[in-house]
């Protein structure tokens, strides 16, 4: 198992809720989606599965290993835990700190230990893969949206994690660059790439996913399992506030 | 390097708001010529930035703290003047909405902060400059050097406010009525934290940001280098820092009291070296490296202290530039074509990672982090505050204006004031007004205890050790405390029962003029953005730190985050000049309620001036 999530409960440092009593199981090459309205807590959940916020009620399990602060004081589960398990952000503008695109995508791979030429080389195939060559001496928050969640993408790719989390990757973007990010994401099932993708996109998710979670706006799970019998149930999703 | 309310005598207080003055009004004139709509958003996240990275604090000497200040980075990029007006937004909405920093020593902290840092800084840039052009590496340097050396001047100035207290301000038998340390005790305290730990900081900060915008956004720097202005504002800057290096002298002259202090004092204060650095034992020592011991350690010793404090600052700067050099060389690239995605996967995507040899180092350091959530912790606080404000209750239907003259009047009681009983009195009239207005009083009570207990401890500690300490140590203490807790009482409750549109209202109904009201506003909302985003950046980075970190890494991260963060405020101030041009349909005219003086208006200011009535005549008494 990849990721066991136990009764979990998040608040906020300021007292507001978060998440409320979770439970989840995520095995290696799943195709999740994390359904919900705005607000439902989706992004507090990734970030809970990215080790970035811990819960305060239950447990997050990855792998065998408990995700507390104090399981990523140790360097090795750290690294280890980094370099499996990557993170989109919805907001490509806050992922974007570094100063050229180039150094963005190298960001990653330079703390695998590679040399530079194979650094180079990563650099360059991502982003041949993506089609973004042009940008690469640009800085990344000089691009336009659309580029901006293309180098976002890109920078967490290049780190080749065998999860990857994207949060809200569709808005904003134009049909044909969804399209083409569609396609992405199918590519790296193909390779067995496991994939959580929180979003409220009801019609675009059927393609990138086949299981679903779906939030209630009180932060809770309403249903968990397969997403053509969630889309289905039209009485669910609209006391989740979607339709 | 912010001083409260209440640490400095009224006067001290006076004599800076008066120094300032001709200051705001220059700065004010000479921005107003070329204050376009788009200096106005630059400015205003120029002054969020400087906020921002003030949140810093940066562990140093003997337990205190110390931050970057961002001055000379703002002189670099918009002169020496809006950099004036920028830092004196900053600590307006600091003073006025966070209270950091007070509201009566906001000349005296706009004077450090504002005044010497940016010009000491900007006239130290253009000397070691020359005429090498902004983007060259001496010109970066420059402005390294610049920055390192104006917060140090700034931090001595705060020293100055600090250290003339007991002299300035005592009573008849000699106890010292605000800030209780002398300079000898507050000069090197300011200075070595600041030599140490800040100004390197606001040197690597400053430099990194423009070797950065050199490289991103060129124009910008040659923009404002190539003012014909600037040889001219040079010659300004030299005559300010004569006057700067005759003021100290002139106000210490004008006191009565002060001839033979002149003669003997001035001597021995001038080759003046703390004990305190010799020893350093931050454990030993909680508060500051050195209260005033007198005889032990010889003078030479002293002597090495401070030329290691400056020593060890000046390195962490040059190692710092000299990565600088080696770092950020670029080649110019060919520009490359636009090319369509290949549609295949790279080859290393199929498989998994190769095994990392090495152990994972981190570069993070977890006050980063701590600072972040507190910044933003601030922040949140400070919009539930907002809410407070909105709630119905006494002092929040008092006007803004007739409120903002009581809490005048009553920082000015309890500064004049040099009896507990007084002060009791002020403190009471707080309670019944915070209950009066506030459905909680809670939270107020512990932020006023969080603020004071920092202060009560670096003023009852020490005096505990001093040697001189006087039979009237018990009382002498109370008087400070409860002077620290009216003044911080009566502040916070400003800040709890106004609200930020009606602070901005009053910036305007003081006559200001529109466009530094408009900055005040966007800065405060700017702080937010910003602030929310270098949060997430942090996160961002945190997500992608797998640990393996190469020097070549390590060394862009130190200077990079500041810069990008600039840059992209920078980008920000683009948008929103747009925005706003979009919006425009001519001038502001805001519609500005008029005071209209109700009962309970008319019975504020008059409570108020009876405290003051009050303690002039028990301050009469006394004497």
């Amino acid at each position: 198992m990849l990721f066991e999530i136990r009764t979990v409960g998040y608040r906020y440092p300021d007292g507001n809720l978060g998440l409320r009593d979770i439970s989840w199981q995520l095995d290696p090459g799943d195709r999740w989606v994390i359904l919900g309205a705005n607000g439902s807590g989706k992004s507090t959940l990734l970030r809970l599965l990215n080790g970035l916020l811990f819960s305060s009620e239950g447990e997050t399990v990855y792998r065998g290993q408990n995700l507390t602060e104090h399981s990523f004081k140790d360097p090795h589960f750290t690294a280890q835990f980094r370099r499996s398990v990557g993170f989109v952000f919805q907001n490509a503008d806050a992922q974007l700190f570094n100063s050229t695109v180039r150094e963005e995508l190298e960001y990653g791979p330079r703390q695998l230990g590679l040399n530079d030429q194979e650094v180079a080389e990563r650099v360059e195939s991502t982003l041949a893969f993506l089609g973004i060559q042009h940008l690469s001496d640009r800085p990344p928050f000089r691009l336009s949206g659309g580029e901006k969640r293309k180098v976002a993408l890109a920078s967490v790719l290049t780190i080749n994690p065998d999860v990857i989390l994207l949060d809200e990757p569709f808005l904003g973007l134009d049909p044909r660059s969804q399209k083409w990010l569609v396609q992405t994401v199918q590519k790296l099932h193909e390779v067995g790439k496991t994939t959580v993708i929180a979003s409220h996109d009801l019609e675009t998710v059927r393609q990138v996913a086949n299981r679903a979670v779906l939030l209630s706006e009180s932060h809770e799970v309403l249903a968990i399992g397969d997403l053509t019998t969630i889309l289905a149930n039209e009485s669910l999703l609209s006391e989740a506030n979607l339709i | 390097m912010h001083i409260p309310d209440a640490y400095l005598s009224p006067a001290t207080e006076l004599v800076a708001y008066g120094l300032m003055i001709p200051f705001w009004i220059v700065g004010v004139k000479k921005t107003a010529k070329d204050l376009t709509s788009r200096q106005v958003p630059l400015l205003s996240i120029g002054a969020a930035f400087c906020f921002a990275i003030q949140m810093f604090n940066i562990p140093a000497v003997g337990g205190t703290t110390a931050h970057a200040l961002g001055s000379t980075l703002l002189a670099a990029l918009v002169g020496p003047w809006a950099a004036m007006i920028g830092m004196t937004l900053t600590l307006t909405v600091q003073a006025l909405m966070f209270g950091d920093g007070g509201i009566l020593s906001l000349g005296a902290n706009c004077f450090d902060m504002a005044v010497v840092a940016p010009f000491v800084g900007y006239a130290v840039t253009q000397l070691v400059a020359q005429r090498s052009p902004m983007a060259s590496m001496r010109g970066i340097s420059a402005a390294g050097i610049g920055a390192f050396v104006g917060t140090v001047i700034a931090a001595l100035c705060a020293g100055f406010w600090l250290g003339i207290q007991p002299e300035v301000a005592h009573d008849l038998i000699g106890r010292a009525l605000y800030c209780p340390f002398n300079l000898k005790v507050a000069i090197p305290a300011m200075g070595i934290s600041h030599l140490l730990v800040a100004g390197p900081a606001d040197g690597i900060i400053t430099a990194g940001c423009i070797s950065y915008l050199v490289r991103i956004s060129p124009n910008l720097l040659i923009q404002t280098r190539s003012q014909p202005s600037v040889i001219h504002q040079f010659r300004v800057v030299k005559a300010l820092l004569w006057v700067l290096a005759l003021t100290p002298v002139g106000l210490l002259a004008s006191g009565s009291a002060w001839g033979e202090w002149e003669k003997e004092e001035l001597a021995k204060l001038v080759g003046y070296v703390p004990k305190g650095v010799s020893e350093f034992r931050p454990l030993i020592h909680p508060i500051l490296p050195d209260y005033g011991f007198q005889g032990a350690s010889s003078t030479a010793l002293q002597v090495s202290g401070y030329l290691f404090s400056a020593l060890i600052g000046t390195t962490v700067l040059t190692v710092f530039l000299l990565g600088l050099w080696n770092g950020r060389r670029t080649e110019e690239l060919p520009t490359q074509n636009r090319k369509s995605p290949t549609h295949s996967l790279p080859d290393w995507m199929m498989n998994s990672n190769p095994e990392t040899k090495g152990t994972p180092k981190y570069s993070k350091q977890p006050w980063v982090s701590r600072t972040l959530l507190k910044a933003r912790g601030t922040l949140t606080n400070s919009l539930m505050i907002e809410a407070c404000a909105k709630q119905p209750g006494w002092l929040q239907s008092i006007h803004v204006l007739p409120k903002a003259i009581g809490l005048i009047v009553l920082l000015l009681s309890v500064g004049l004031t040099h009896s507990i009983p007084e002060l009791l009195a002020l403190l009471v009239f707080s309670l019944v007004a915070a209950l009066r207005s506030l459905n909680d009083v809670r939270p107020l009570g512990s932020r006023v205890l969080g603020s004071t207990q920092f202060f009560s401890s670096v003023i009852i500690v020490p005096r505990l050790f001093l040697p001189s300490a006087s039979p009237n140590l018990v009382t002498d203490s109370l008087t400070l405390i409860c002077r620290l807790t009216a003044g911080v009482s009566w502040t916070l409750l400003w800040i709890e029962t106004t609200r930020f549109s009606q602070q901005f209202e009053l910036l305007s109904k003081i006559s200001l003029p529109e466009a530094v009201v408009s900055m005040v506003r966007l800065t405060h909302r700017y702080l937010f953005v910003l602030v929310e985003t270098v949060a997430e950046m942090a996160e961002a980075r945190t997500s992608r730190d797998i640990g393996f970190h190469s020097k070549h890494t390590a060394r862009q991260i130190a200077g990079d985050e500041a810069a990008v963060l600039f840059a992209k405020s920078y980008a920000l101030t683009e948008e929103v000049e747009s925005a706003m041009r979009s919006r425009s349909l001519g001038p502001i005219q805001r519609k500005i309620a008029p005071v209209r003086w109700t009962i309970r208006d008319i019975s504020f200011v008059t409570a108020t001036l009876a405290m003051l009535a009050l303690v002039a005549l028990g301050g009469i008494h006394a004497f």
